[in-house]
């Protein structure tokens, strides 16, 4: 299992995170493996989570997660720069799981039932309350927390990202707190 | 002067540190004379804790996806050759994947690698 800790480090490491990614991805596209490996330790868990976020499915979030880092290894030499690695990654994740999401309305896959622990300890109480309050949010809100809570991303960085204006993206916020705020209160 | 409800959109980068320092700081200045977006601010890092929390439990097998992803992308690999130190060395390889067999040298001086043969033999690209 990769390491829980690798998100919150490379939140925190900001653009130096990026330098590196940039590096990695760049020999990537020569084809160098090791390179690529690593670029996968730093992006795939923070992929699945998106994923997750998005599908509520574990099983098809590591099929976004695995497609989107096979589509890096292949796509390595098209990153253009204009944003961070990572956004550019999680571009790629989102087509693939608004596919899936897509087939799911028409009614192509039938989702993951989810499976609660009988008498949990309070704090795994807590987070199944939390991730059920963040499911019941529309999945444009519910990708919005994420890359601002999860993944440290500026409104304006989530609006490049998600194409829509910045206030657009300033509004699902505020009513996604909202109903997070009246969920878990 | 920015009024509550322009300060409680921009809360949530706040406390993300994700704003501009002036947006930042006119946001700080607002908050320190308004108990009511400071309720806001407390409110955003709470949940900004539980959501983070709650995403970071969910578990990820890295390991058993790394080699899916790795049988996909970068194949099997059919023979390599590591010779020198990490300073100065020379490295020889050939993969089997859905691209081709690429074949690959890397030079290896004072720790940096420069390519000397990166050939993807399909269709003889290189």
């Amino acid at each position: 299992m990769l390491n829980v800790s690798i998100a919150a480090r490379e939140r925190s490491q900001g653009d130096d995170g990026d330098k590196v990614d940039r590096a990695l991805l760049t020999r990537t596209a020569r084809g160098d493996e090791g390179a690529f490996r690593l670029l996968y330790d730093r992006m795939a868990e923070r992929v699945f989570r998106y994923a997750f976020t998005l599908l509520h499915d574990r099983h098809l979030a590591e099929e976004v997660a695995q497609e989107t880092m096979v589509i890096v290894w292949k796509q390595a030499a098209t990153f253009q720069g204009r944003s961070r690695v990572s956004t550019w990654v999680f571009g790629i994740a989102r087509f693939r799981a608004l596919d899936l999401l897509r087939k799911e309305k028409r009614g192509e896959r039938i989702p993951e039932p989810v499976l609660v622990e009988p008498d949990p300890a309070p704090a795994v109480h807590d987070r199944i309350r939390t991730m059920e309050a963040i499911k019941t949010l529309p999945e444009e809100q519910r990708e919005v927390v994420f890359l601002t809570f999860y993944e440290g991303l500026s409104y304006a960085e989530i609006s490049g990202m998600l194409g829509i204006p910045e206030g657009t993206v300033k509004s699902r916020m505020y009513y996604a707190r909202r109903s997070l705020s009246e969920a878990l209160a | 002067m920015r009024t509550c409800e322009d300060v409680r959109e921009l809360v949530p980068w706040y406390v993300e540190g994700g704003l501009a320092s002036e947006e930042s700081v006119a946001v700080a200045e607002h908050v320190a004379g308004c108990p009511d977006c400071m309720r806001e601010v407390v409110d955003a890092v709470r949940l900004r804790t539980a959501v983070r929390d709650a995403l970071a439990s969910i578990e990820c097998d890295g390991g058993a996806m790394w080699e899916r992803v790795a049988r996909q992308a970068v194949g099997r690999r059919l023979a390599q050759l590591d010779v020198g130190s990490f300073l100065v060395g020379l490295r020889l390889g050939a993969w089997m994947s859905r691209r081709g067999t690429p074949v690959r040298a890397d030079l290896r001086v004072l720790g940096r690698e420069v390519s000397l043969i990166d050939r993807k033999r399909r269709g003889g690209s290189s």
